[in-house]
């Protein structure tokens, strides 16, 4: 994949991520917004959840997920957005932020939004894993005699 | 001769009210929230979307609100809204291994690659009922009793103590600790290539082949392990928990080790045509679960054999409970005859289902007066003719349950 696909890639694949709070937030930034329109108007579906059998084997179809997706278009460019759950709101949110990434005049102002919210989101992560880090086992052998090696 | 009978509206009418007034309970008690059941009675919320087998968190909430708790109808709910959402697809598949994980342990290896990790466990909790979580002290506490006498380890930052101020944790500054790095909870490697490097277990391998998908047809028995696993992922906790069980109490025993119990969070991601490349569309939290159980030749060298079980949501109970059933029900790519209930396929497939078991169980409770009057004018008339063949006896009308 070449270097501008992978960048769209990862932009869109940080809005999926993101709260709807965060979204939000980032959509401010870009006030008052371009007038835009739905190529695919905010929906929710079903995708089923393809795994593989003992994480690395052959396929199987392990369950459904809802989410959320949306096109729209403003100013010639296409934004895709997708989303969690029944949540047509970041959907559309997620769609218009990626489209600001395509237009030229605000591609660096989307850039530096997304590093803000890859940033909270590192934070987020972190401290969860903090905690959950300190869960970890530490053994400790013990010795059954003085005398006796073991 | 047929009889139609008609009416109940108003009864049904009224029983739904009552339901809704039984639902919200005393109005002196404040309502719960989606949230609340989502974050607080989480594991409700996980089994229902495992077993309405729909990742959907915030709906399976409202799903648990609205059945009162009772999680199998929440689970039939569940399955009854996902027919009115459009299906788009098949994700890419989901890669385990680079789960960011919550807990991850191993029965087998004590010093694995990545660690033992006990994440928010029951495991070593004394199973004594907390009364500082209820609602009200159950009795006054003595002035000046130690405030460590109580409970099972510690509070969490947040949880409500009555009647005082809270105090600083040991540890809750928020700051890191010096010093402490903490292992990487991403990409942990899996516990069974350990075993795989040496041949001494077997591996797993894609075919390539597309996977068939009991959402879209039904499959005649036998049916593949893939199968098997759709199957088994969506099927009753508990079924799936006693039939474990019963392998262990000798019915087709399959001497599992838990090789790698993981609990964590693992991107979705799904082609997007127009972009021409898959993308991470939602996260989802899986608990995976591999065993490595008695060996077998066949013909080779021998090796082990695996047992494998995935579940949505957090559900630890179910996965380990589904690997050692799914190793059960290869007893016969072992040879290893079906001697225990939970090796028989179709016994197990065809009864995991709680939704299907629960409608089927329970339709009969719907008005069977024809039915049952047709009994009944049988054995009075047995009972008026001893002498009587009996023919007919222990013949079921029933069918469809509609007469």
């Amino acid at each position: 994949m070449d270097l501008e696909l992978n960048a769209r890639r990862l932009r869109v694949d940080a809005l999926s991520l993101a709260t709807r709070e965060d979204l939000e937030e980032a959509i401010a930034a870009f006030a008052p917004l371009p007038p835009f329109s739905y190529l695919r108007e905010p929906e929710s579906g079903i995708v089923m959840v393809r795994a593989r059998v003992g994480g690395t084997g052959k396929l199987f179809n392990l369950g459904e997920i809802l989410i959320s997706r949306c096109v729209v278009e403003a100013r010639g460019k296409l934004g895709f957005g997708f989303a969690a759950e029944d949540d047509l709101k970041s959907a559309e949110l997620a769609a218009l932020l990626d489209c600001f990434g395509e237009i030229a005049s605000l591609a660096d102002k989307l850039e530096a939004v997304l590093r803000a919210l890859k940033a909270k989101r590192e934070r987020r992560l972190e401290a969860e894993s903090r905690k959950i880090a300190k869960t970890q086992v530490e053994f400790f052998t013990l010795a059954r005699g003085d005398d006796e090696p073991l | 001769m047929y009889v139609a009978v008609k009416g109940g509206e108003k009864a049904i009418k009224s029983a739904h009210a009552l339901l809704s007034e039984a639902r919200r309970g005393p109005l002196d008690i404040p309502e719960i929230s989606q949230g609340q059941i989502r974050h607080q009675l989480g594991l409700a919320v996980e089994r229902v979307m495992a077993e309405g087998s729909l990742y959907a968190p915030k709906l399976a909430a409202l799903a648990v609100k609205q059945a009162r708790g009772d999680l199998v109808e929440a689970i039939f709910l569940l399955r009854a809204t996902r027919g009115t959402f459009p299906t788009w697809g098949y994700s890419e598949p989901l890669d385990s291994s680079a789960a960011r994980a919550k807990r991850r342990i191993s029965g087998t290896w004590k010093d694995l690659p990545g660690g033992q990790i006990l994440g928010a466990t029951f495991d070593y909790s004394h199973r004594l009922l907390d009364f500082e979580l209820g609602d009200v002290a159950r009795h006054s506490r003595p002035l000046g009793e130690a405030e460590e006498a109580r409970g099972e380890g510690p509070r969490v930052p947040g949880e409500r103590e009555p009647g005082q101020a809270r105090e600083r944790e040991p540890g809750e500054t928020g700051a890191q600790e010096p010093g402490e790095t903490g292992p990487s909870l991403e990409a942990l490697p899996r516990a069974a290539r350990i075993l795989l490097g040496e041949g001494l277990l077997e591996t797993e391998s894609d075919d390539g082949e597309t996977p068939g998908d009991l959402t879209r047809r039904t499959y005649p028995f036998p049916y593949s392990r893939e199968l098997r696993l759709q199957s088994l992922a969506r099927a009753d906790e508990g079924f799936l928990l006693s039939l474990a069980y019963s392998t262990q109490r000798g019915f087709g025993s399959t001497h599992p080790f838990v090789a790698e119990l993981r609990i964590g969070t693992v991107k979705v991601e799904f082609w997007a045509p127009e972009l021409g490349f898959p993308v991470t569309v939602a996260e989802m939290e899986i608990t995976e679960c591999e065993t490595v159980n008695q060996f077998r030749g066949n013909g080779g060298r021998p090796r082990f054999t695996r047992g494998y079980g995935l579940v949505m949501g957090d559900n630890e109970r179910k996965a380990l409970a589904l690997a050692m059933v799914e190793r059960a029900l290869r007893a016969p790519e072992y040879e290893e005859g079906v001697k225990g209930p939970a090796q028989d396929e179709e016994f197990v497939l065809s009864h995991g289902d709680n939704v299907e078991a629960y409608g089927f169980v329970s339709h009969v409770k719907l008005p069977h007066y024809v039915d049952f009057q047709a009994e009944l004018s049988l054995l009075r008339s047995l009972r008026e003719n001893p002498g009587g063949t009996g023919d007919g006896f222990g013949e079921e009308g029933d069918g469809d349950g509609a007469l």
